[in-house]
């Protein structure tokens, strides 16, 4: 079990429809039944861990919540539901949902072209029509990261520019994550589901991570600035192995196995 | 022109069939194994090609649409078999699909043709609807074959680029849509390149046989480059429809990919 000091915990009781609320899940791979019945609700502002042995199906679930995957009926029939924001995913537009319910693979896909390249390539979908490339933005963002060996030149200084600039397959590990956060927090998401996101991280790169992701957490909206609730309406479920990192970044838990009974 | 044309009698066919007993007989000195393989082959073709002349003058002196018209449909459903046959995945409409592509393509550019080019009354005059026919099958069914191949093998191979897309918030067809180019793309690639080249390094088949039996190359040339048109269209319409069918039946309204519904073949 987690124990968390954020200020986050206890506020979900306050919340009368939680942003997303997760009923009845299931999920078969050939016989095998990997998660039977799984129900939770993630509140405005939650930061949830989802733990589980390996196998358990935690990349499954984030899959299933992105949308991405059908949601199966059960073994006795049962269908499993996901809610989010008032409307049951039935209601939603995909591509509006996983604009705002955002999934970042762990291993990172990215075009065959520099990193400006990928990131600006997200705005050429529909969904994204009305929203600009801010290079500002990402650049503010880079250097909360301070990357540590991107420029080219010995002087030690970081070059935000010459990250942008390089083509985006070969991107080391660690810089692929960063970049697909990058790409995903353009889109002003409201829950993001990560998956063992900092994996391919050095110790120093991983706490400069978590720190941008809490500072993200914690911005209002551009969209709700003149809203009178100002705590964290940002939300994310976050799968890792790092039991350490889970304490630091959230404040529940999630547990696949516990809920199987295995 | 008939005054060129030479009749071929039996024994001139049993003469050729000497050639076969070239390949035979180096076969045979050289162990390569083949003898039975090219009985088998030359066996085949004649029975085949002394068939359909049987059929085709049958239906010739019928002169009746619906014989004209059923022997076509026939035709077509052995072609979308055949397209279907080579692909190293499958889904479960997937021969229905390349049915409906093929025959649609064929029905489109043989109509166009017949009725609109060589104004033919009417317009399913079997002397006419045959030969083109064929060639038209024979050409679309390598561009449905070549289109579904690509198209699934990508969809496995670059699943991930494509669910990427969706998850960023991408519709179906935009995920899908750079598959769907390079499917048709690598599927027109033979018909291009013919056309690239035609006249130059390949003679067609169908010229060849008009010169044979007595028209001018000067005329014959004239039916080959309608036929070209008709064989390029043709092959184009079927790929784009059959690339399209697939991507309906592989993702769903909800925009997922559904690559669960696609079985390799062992």
């Amino acid at each position: 079990m987690l124990h968390s000091t954020d200020i986050s915990t206890g506020r979900t009781s306050q919340k009368s429809e939680p942003l997303l609320s997760v009923d009845n899940l299931c999920r078969q791979v050939s016989a095998n039944w990997i998660w039977n019945n799984i129900s939770f609700d993630l509140a405005a502002g939650d930061r949830l861990a989802l733990t589980g042995s390996s196998g358990s199906g935690k990349s499954l679930l984030l899959r299933t919540l992105s949308g991405l995957d059908v949601i199966a009926s059960g073994p006795s029939g049962e269908n499993g539901s996901i809610r989010f924001a008032g409307k049951s995913l039935h209601e939603w537009e995909m591509p509006q949902y996983r604009s705002k319910v955002c999934y970042i693979q762990q291993h990172p896909t990215f075009f065959d072209e520099t990193v400006e390249a990928n990131l600006k390539r997200v705005f050429r979908l529909k969904a994204h029509q009305n929203i600009k490339y801010d290079r500002e933005k990402i650049l503010s963002r880079l250097q909360q990261l301070t990357l540590p060996n991107t420029a080219s030149d010995s002087s030690g200084t970081n070059d935000y520019d010459g990250f942008l600039e390089r083509p985006a397959k070969e991107l080391s590990g660690g810089e692929a994550q960063i970049a697909a956060l990058l790409r995903v927090l353009q889109l002003e998401p409201q829950v993001l589901l990560l998956d063992e996101p900092t994996s391919s991280m050095d110790v120093e790169l991983t706490k400069l991570f978590e720190k941008l992701l809490e500072k993200w957490q914690r911005e209002i909206p551009e969209n709700q600035t003149n809203s009178p609730n100002s705590t964290p309406q940002r939300a994310w479920i976050w799968v890792s192995h790092n039991p350490e990192q889970l304490r630091r970044m959230c404040s529940k838990t999630f547990c696949l196995d516990r809920e199987n009974g295995n | 022109m008939e005054t060129n044309y030479i009749f071929l009698s039996g024994g001139q066919l049993l003469f050729a069939s000497l050639l076969m007993a070239v390949n035979i007989g180096l076969s045979l000195v050289l162990k390569l194994g083949l003898v039975k393989q090219w009985s088998i082959a030359s066996l085949r073709m004649v029975g085949q090609l002394l068939l359909v002349g049987f059929l085709l003058d049958w239906v010739f002196a019928l002169n009746n649409p619906f014989w004209i018209l059923g022997v076509a449909v026939f035709m077509a459903t052995v072609a979308a078999i055949t397209a279907v046959g080579r692909t190293g995945k499958r889904f479960s409409t997937i021969y229905l699909n390349s049915f409906v592509s093929i025959l649609g393509a064929a029905f489109f550019v043989m109509f166009f043709a017949l009725s609109g080019i060589l104004q033919i009354d009417p317009w399913y005059s079997p002397q006419y609807l045959f030969p083109l026919l064929g060639m038209v099958l024979g050409n679309t069914l390598n561009g449905i074959s070549l289109a579904l191949e690509r198209f699934m093998e990508s969809l496995s191979v670059r699943r991930k680029e494509v669910e990427m897309l969706l998850s960023l918030g991408a519709t179906s067809w935009e995920a899908a849509h750079e598959l769907i180019r390079d499917a048709l793309r690598t599927s027109l690639i033979p018909t291009l390149n013919s056309m690239m080249v035609m006249g130059i390094v390949s003679l067609p088949g169908m010229m060849t046989g008009q010169i044979l039996a007595g028209v001018s190359p000067g005329e014959a040339v004239r039916y080959q480059i309608i036929m070209i048109f008709i064989i390029a269209s043709a092959a184009a319409l079927g790929s784009t429809s059959v690339v399209v069918l697939a991507f309906r039946a592989l993702f769903n309204k909800r925009h997922q990919l559904l690559l669960e519904r696609l079985q390799t073949v062992t």
